[in-house]
């Protein structure tokens, strides 16, 4: 048969199936259960309303539980026994052999590198874009070339990169982007300025950043009229703060690395294969994909925030910068948490990338790269089931967290 | 506290737009003044030029007398009442009231003492920690004076702030502003479209129309003596009868002739000294409710067909008809306009039918037909008499 045969029957049969199951059910309720006549027939109008949403709620939740709830559970038990042994339940030995690769370690790893970097830039970048193309006459035309990643593959973005990425040997014209640029470096005062100066610099404000956001969490622990929120709440925030000092030691340690590393002038390098620094050079991909997400979100957040309060602000006298801070961003506070773990949510599932550019290798994997690894390579079962587990208690605060900021949005 | 002068400002947009043209206007140290006038008239323009949000195009603007044209409104150190307060809505009240002095890098324990003591001029106290979404409409126009007056600005620009409020409370923040204002006496721009605000108000009013400033004065100046037609449709409610005549100087004394008949002046009649220039023209004649009466009393009576009566104690408003041309000219028309569309449909209709509407405002208990002929009589030294060409008063 013609496959647009096909999809036009589908279409039929799927609309069909839903108007004939919605019509149906009702009149089975309104005419054969709980019929509106006879001595009873305003307790049955009462009786059939009642009744009447759970009908209409039905498929979604049957369809939800079939295709979401059961597989949670029965990843769980998949993850707690052992194929080679039949099936048989080995308790929590999956997850204790996952725990001793260090593979899973690399990749919790680059998973929380990923989890912090990506949103954090692809948010701030957005809102920066979203706050400056408002100011110029060609706004709208940058907007829609920022925008326009949103429309390419994360595959076909990553064969992009991987262009970008690419190295010819020396002496060859680099077709690469990087390696022409960094051939162009020879250790002069540019080299200083640009390869030591502004990787320093860059480095500083975001230890900055990264201590001021620690501060605004751990200052409820200090301050105890602003503290909020149950317990939870608190021992998330003692999350954030510790993966913040984290990332401090990490920076400092960088900080350290840019003055003294000898860098290797004139030779094209294979970026993808430097340890550490590579998986910067995937998350690039993805900020460069979200970018215009977040751009557009929040672009369209800044225009709904009331001129007059940027007036009465302006008159209050505060400058550009306080305007931007103390004025818009918190207006749109609410915009920009749920545009944050919105991507968020994008980056821990995030899997075609790393799978298209290094397949985990150099140091590279992340979770859902090696979930795939484990349950389709080694088809072991159990180790897969496991780290899928992780992936969704890790997806879980975060979704925790997003239902309670729209809830506060709300009210 | 200043001396704001406006000298020549004017304000044209790039698609050639004249919002506001040569407006000349002072306002001395510590005075409320209300510029008044229909939408589109220009005073918010004016306003928002002085608050800085506005580039000036022409003129300049003089605070103490230096010139403030270039300098930002960060700089310019005023304080601002929006119409709907535009507070921030994720700042609690006091944050509110605070923002002016944070932004400006105050200590923070001074800033505790101002917003406290704003507050409680304001009683706002027990509501500081509240944010404005919890708060009610006179609450928040509260904290909107509250964020203009907790530092000393050099200048009030107030943009309608009582018009989102319904009557009872508009009339209890209105007599709250004024007692603000002269407590604190801090030099004041009021702009709104409501004359009743405007006249109770302001020390001074201006009164604008169509970027262009009428007549600035005390309000019982502008009452009185009412610079152009404008002026005079404009303030008071209700508003000044007009209609039109021939003016003529006859052996009797002048008289006024209108196409229902000749009313005579009597020869003693105190008309402006330059009237004589008028001879033999048509004139537009106002005269105010409160200026017509009843009865056999002395002076010229018009004869008039009462259709209504309205009852408010302790007055009662006559509204007659009576055979004389309404006055179209431009400036009764954009009064009306700013009324309602219905309202040039009304006055077009009475001209069409060679007749004007007349109110008189008499004492309750006057004893008056339900309907039918009525004479009404007024004083000739109480008519306003109007050029009908320009709409300027004859002085």
């Amino acid at each position: 048969m013609n496959p647009a045969l096909q999809g036009l029957i589908t279409i039929i049969v799927g609309v069909g199936g839903c108007v004939g199951y919605f019509w149906l059910s009702n009149q089975v309720l309104d005419k054969v259960l709980f019929p509106a006549r006879g001595d009873d027939a305003g307790r049955n109008i009462n009786r059939a309303n009642q009744i009447r949403p759970w009908l209409f709620l039905f498929p979604a939740i049957f369809a939800l539980g079939l295709y979401l709830a059961y597989p949670v559970v029965e990843t769980l038990r998949l993850s707690l026994t052992d194929r080679d042994a039949g099936g048989a339940f080995v308790g929590l030995e999956n997850y204790r052999r996952m725990m001793a690769e260090d593979t899973f370690w690399e990749a919790m790893r680059n998973n929380m590198l990923w989890l912090i970097v990506v949103p954090a830039a692809s948010t701030a970048i957005g809102l920066l874009v979203a706050q400056l193309t408002d100011r110029i006459a060609w706004g709208a035309i940058a907007k829609s070339l920022i925008f326009m990643p949103m429309a390419i593959s994360f595959v076909g973005a990553s064969v992009i990169f991987k262009l970008i990425y690419d190295a010819r040997p020396a002496g060859q014209a680099q077709i690469g982007v990087m390696n022409a640029v960094w051939l162009q470096f020879d250790g002069g005062p540019m080299s200083f300025i640009m390869l030591r100066l502004l990787p320093a610099i860059i480095l500083i404000a975001f230890i900055a950043v990264v201590a001021y956001v620690a501060w605004i969490f751990l200052k409820p622990f200090f301050d105890t009229s602003l503290r909020k929120g149950g317990a939870v709440i608190q021992a998330m925030r003692g999350v954030f703060a510790i993966v913040a000092a984290w990332l401090i030691f990490l920076s400092l340690r960088s900080l350290w690395g840019v003055f003294t590393i000898t860098y290797a002038y004139g030779e094209p390098q294979q970026w993808l294969t430097i340890p550490f620094w590579n998986n910067f050079f995937l998350m690039v991909v993805l900020i460069w994909i979200q970018t215009g997400f977040a751009m557009v979100i929040l672009s369209a957040a800044l225009r709904g925030i009331p001129e007059e309060t940027i007036e009465a602000a302006i008159i209050d006298g505060a400058n550009p910068f306080q305007i931007f801070f103390k004025i818009k961003v918190p207006q749109i506070m609410g915009t920009i948490v749920v545009v944050w773990t919105t991507i968020t949510l994008v980056v821990l599932k995030v899997f075609d990338i790393v799978f298209a550019m290094t397949n985990g290798q150099w140091d590279t994997q992340v979770l859902a790269n090696y979930m795939y690894d484990k349950l389709f390579r080694s088809l072991d079962w159990g180790v897969g089931s496991a780290s899928a587990m992780i992936i969704m208690l890790l997806v879980s605060p975060i979704l925790i967290w997003n239902v309670w900021s729209a809830r506060k949005e709300m009210k | 506290m200043a001396k704001i002068q406006f000298d020549g400002v004017g304000k044209r947009y790039d698609n050639g737009a004249h919002a506001v043209r040569d407006l000349n206007l002072t306002i001395e140290d510590g005075e409320f003044m209300v510029v008044v006038g229909p939408s589109g008239c220009g005073k918010s323009t004016a306003l928002r030029m002085a608050a800085g949000l506005e580039p000036i195009t022409e003129g300049r603007l003089l605070f103490d007398g230096h010139e403030v044209n270039a300098l930002s409104a960060r700089d310019r150190d005023v304080a601002m009442v929006f119409q709907n307060y535009a507070l921030y809505p994720h700042m609690t009240v006091s944050e509110n009231i605070a923002f002016p002095l944070a932004s400006r890098g105050m200590a923070k324990d001074e800033i505790a003492q101002r917003v406290a003591r704003a507050a409680e001029t304001l009683g706002l106290t027990e509501y500081l920690s509240r944010r404005p979404k919890a708060l009610s409409g006179g609450q928040r126009q509260r904290v909107a004076m509250g964020r203009a007056i907790v530092r000393d600005p050099r200048l009030f620009l107030m943009d309608e702030p009582l018009s989102n409020l319904d009557a009872k409370l508009r009339n209890q923040m209105r007599a709250e502003i004024i007692g603000l204002q002269k407590t604190q006496g801090v030099t004041t721009l009021y702009v709104t479209h409501d004359q009743t605000e405007a006249m109770t108000m302001g020390d001074r009013i201006a009164i604008m129309r169509g970027g262009v400033l009428q007549q600035a004065g005390a309000p019982r100046d502008l009452y009185d003596h009412p610079a152009n037609l404008f002026v005079a449709a404009f303030i008071g409610s209700p508003a000044m009868n007009l209609f039109q005549a021939d003016l003529r100087f006859t052996d009797s004394g002048p008289v006024l002739v209108t196409s229902g008949g000749t009313l005579e002046l009597g020869p003693g009649a105190a008309l402006p000294a330059r009237a004589r220039d008028h001879d033999n023209r048509t004139v537009v004649v106002g005269l105010r409710p409160e200026h017509l009466s009843l009865g056999d009393g002395p002076g010229p009576s018009l004869a008039a067909t009462l259709t209504l009566t309205e009852e408010l104690p302790p007055e009662k408003l006559l509204h007659t008809l009576i055979t004389a041309e309404t006055p179209m000219t431009d400036q009764v028309v954009a009064v009306a306009a700013d009324v309602d569309a219905s309202a040039v449909g009304d006055l077009a209709q009475d001209a069409r039918a060679h007749r004007s509407r007349l109110v008189a405002r008499l004492p309750v208990d006057t004893p008056v037909p339900a309907s039918g002929p009525l004479d009404l009589r007024f004083d000739p030294a109480r008519l306003h008499l109007f050029d009908a060409r320009d709409g300027q008063v004859i002085r």
